[in-house]
């Protein structure tokens, strides 16, 4: 094996410290907190956030608007679904791709999209769609949808946690993406999720999932001459549906 | 990368004269640094103040401990199922990056922007093992294609004009001549997105590592780092030392204090947390992970404690934006990976101070790399610290030629008695009198007097000393501006 051990390289470490080996442990408040005081972190955290949902929301759409994201705010279930078909046909997607959510068991999204002559895949591993078809079919598909697990509103922000039923690529590989924000789901500041996502690291014995992504409006660059282009890798449209939580 | 700052002061001769860098070192930085401010303004002087110290406390805590975080994180990705190697040095890292590449039979290799492949130089490495290296990010992909080194640490390829990508796209990839930048960046989207779905590996660099979580965090506004991430089966991330932060929780913190400093954006398009390979239900992620942690001489910065700080520095840039140097040398002329202020600290640590004598010199101290830094780096003091370092040499063996020492025991002679002093003055007010244009001396005729006017002019002394005015009534006047108002 190439490279030195671990104990080699914090040898050196320790060296390049001065510090003997054996040294105290350091003391770090912020992992300290043990599970049943997150926990309690985390109802305070939940009660906050009920009680200023409304502002929230708006904080949100109004942050989300700012950095790129197409926000839109349907005030029923159907316009929810008019906007998403409206979407689909300006891109004139055939073929849609999207995660498999709990928001799409509300909302009719297939059906409606169907109707409208695309084609619809939902991607989860199964006995009907292998790994390499999956990708093929987002690699072609011009329109990705998905639900989200949290909204930021501090900064515009949805995440993601890829699992079972939530590829990563359905956010990332058809130029356009629309995700879909339930007023349950919104968060007021990165410190939030942070501890939220925290308490679910404790609770799952120390596995919170392999990953956790981050989208903040669509895929922009300003490596030629300083000029923002976007959709240089990821989606170039990034669309926010926001919908209250009496709609679905 | 090939160590060059020995060539420090011919390179930044040659990039002052070059107009179009000029043009170009205005406008990106220019640009920067009004963002930044807007960004600091925004949330105000002093809440930015808060976060910037609780970012520098908890990297002091992090360094500090930098053994025990390193052993917790390296041991929560093994929890994870991602494999940690540990590299002394560039060499190592390389050797490590090939082993699990040819293991595996890796052809093909998609990189999202690392500044640590940069130091291992790792791509002409990979081509001459027969393995092809991509770069994903657009300016490291222009910088590839151009076959040169990043001019600045987030903006690779700032120098150039989109003429000039233009020129490039049409040689090296047959395109048209394209005009609009647009269109550029649609032409790598197509290029791109093909090498991605067909690489075997994905290597990344890394923002921060979370110790106790066992995660990596990728900072891109592209997508490319979740592309590389993603797609390929096998994906390596590398990172320096310094790079791990203790808890989830101070990702908070320098979520905000990164993207404002480095580019004035509030947060950036896309923040990528890693914990290890895919799980078995994942729909998708690489089968393998594997982080790669490099010295490659932060050591050397972390034992010296007037340097130590320097660990602290999260690669934002805005050091550079904001030096009156950087903005005129630009990056190529530092020689090495890490331009600018915080460059000319560690870079000749890491790579040798015998062959960067120029980079601590480089420099006004005028301290608005201090000022700006998003974690509060005393990088003014650092530049002292290496300069004293260059001019007391080795052990026994000293750096100041006799001439010089000379000169500067005369100078402390003439300096030290006020006699002597008005005396010398009165002499040389007379001598000056021929050179002195508009209260300037812009061209001295023999050395060493003609080597400081050759590039720069040198204020004449005043007829009237400061002294003589003192005595002559300044003293005793209260507000000596309101006195000469009223003249």
């Amino acid at each position: 094996m190439a490279g030195i051990s671990r104990n080699e390289f914090l040898n050196n470490v320790r060296e390049a410290l001065n510090k003997p080996p054996g040294s105290r442990e350091p003391e770090y408040v912020a992992l300290r907190v043990r599970r049943e005081n997150q926990k309690q972190k985390v109802v305070t955290i939940e009660a906050r956030v009920e009680a200023r949902r409304p502002t929230l929301l708006n904080r949100l759409a109004e942050t989300a608007a700012r950095w790129g994201w197409q926000v839109e705010r349907p005030t029923s279930a159907e316009e929810a679904l008019r906007y998403i078909v409206s979407v689909a046909r300006k891109t004139r997607a055939g073929l849609v791709v999207r995660s498999d959510h709990d928001v799409f068991s509300r909302l009719s999204v297939d059906a409606n999209l169907q109707n409208q002559g695309a084609r619809v895949t939902v991607v989860k591993v199964g006995r009907t769609m292998r790994r390499g078809r999956l990708r093929e079919e987002m690699a072609r598909a011009r329109l990705g949808i998905t639900g989200v697990d949290y909204a930021i509103a501090e900064t515009g922000t949805c995440v993601l946690l890829p699992r079972r039923g939530v590829s990563r690529s359905v956010s990332l590989l058809p130029p356009v993406h629309i995700a879909i924000v339930e007023a349950s789901q919104v968060y007021e500041t990165l410190d939030d999720i942070f501890a939220i996502r925290r308490l679910a690291f404790q609770e799952g014995r120390g596995d919170m999932g392999s990953n956790m992504t981050f989208i903040s409006g669509p895929s922009r660059t300003a490596d030629i001459e300083q000029t923002i282009v976007v959709g240089v890798h990821g989606p170039k449209e990034a669309h926010l549906l926001l919908l209250d939580s009496h709609q679905t | 990368m090939k160590v060059k700052t020995k060539d420090f002061q011919k390179n930044s001769t040659k990039a002052l004269v070059d107009n179009q860098l000029q043009i170009a070192l205005e406008r990106v930085v220019g640009h920067f640094d009004v963002a930044r401010n807007d960004a600091v303004e925004e949330m105000t002087t002093e809440v930015w103040d808060r976060y910037r110290d609780r970012g520098r406390e908890m990297k002091r805590h992090t360094i500090e401990n930098l053994d025990h975080y390193l052993n917790l994180l390296s041991h929560r990705v093994e929890r994870n199922g991602g494999v940690v190697h540990f590299a002394k040095d560039a060499q190592q890292a390389t050797d490590v990056v090939l082993e699990i590449a040819r293991a595996r039979g890796v052809r093909s290799v998609v990189k999202s922007k690392s500044m640590l492949s940069e130091e291992m130089g790792l791509n002409h490495v990979l081509e001459e093992n027969g393995i092809e290296p991509v770069e994903t990010d657009l300016g490291e992909y222009i910088i590839q294609l151009a076959d040169e080194t990043p001019f600045h640490i987030i903006a690779p390829a700032m120098h150039k004009s989109k003429e000039q990508v233009s020129e490039l796209f049409f040689d090296k990839l047959k395109t048209k001549r394209l005009t609009k930048i647009e269109d550029m960046a649609a032409v790598a989207r197509v290029t791109l997105r093909e090498k991605f779905l067909n690489a075997d590996m994905g290597i990344s660099g890394v923002n921060f590592a979370v110790a106790e979580t066992g995660t990596v965090v990728i900072v891109t506004n592209e997508g490319n780092g979740r592309l590389s991430t993603s797609l390929p089966k096998i994906h390596v991330a590398l990172m320096g030392m310094e790079k791990v932060v203790p808890a989830l929780e101070d990702m908070a913190v320098m979520l905000r204090l990164l993207p404002r400093a480095a580019t004035g954006q509030r947060i950036t398009s896309y923040v990528n947390f890693v914990s290890g390979p895919r799980r078995r239900d994942d729909e998708d992620g690489p089968e393998e992970f594997h982080l790669v942690i490099m010295d490659n001489g932060r050591s050397k910065l972390l034992a010296d404690p007037d340097l130590r700080e320097s660990l602290y520095c999260i690669r934002c840039g805005a050091c550079l934006n904001i030096c009156p140097v950087y903005r005129k040398v630009g990056g190529h002329a530092y020689g090495w990976v890490y331009p600018g202020p915080i460059g000319a600290v560690i870079t000749p640590v890491m790579t040798g101070l015998s062959n960067a004598k120029d980079l601590p010199f480089a420099s006004t101290l005028c301290g608005a790399c201090k000022e700006v830094c998003p974690v509060k780096i005393n990088i003014p003091h650092m530049l002292l610290k290496l300069r004293t370092q260059l001019t007391q040499g080795d052990r026994g063996q000293r750096n100041v030629s006799c001439l010089a020492r000379l000169g500067i025991w005369i100078w402390s002679r003439v300096v030290g008695s006020q006699l002597t002093m008005s005396f010398i003055r009165g002499i040389a007010v007379q001598l000056q009198r021929p050179f002195v244009t508009q209260g300037r001396l812009r061209r001295l005729p023999f050395p060493p007097f003609s080597q400081w006017t050759k590039r720069r002019d040198f204020p004449a002394l005043a007829q009237r000393s400061f002294h003589k005015l003192w005595s002559d009534g300044l003293k005793h006047s209260e507000d000596p501006s309101r006195d000469r108002s009223k003249r």
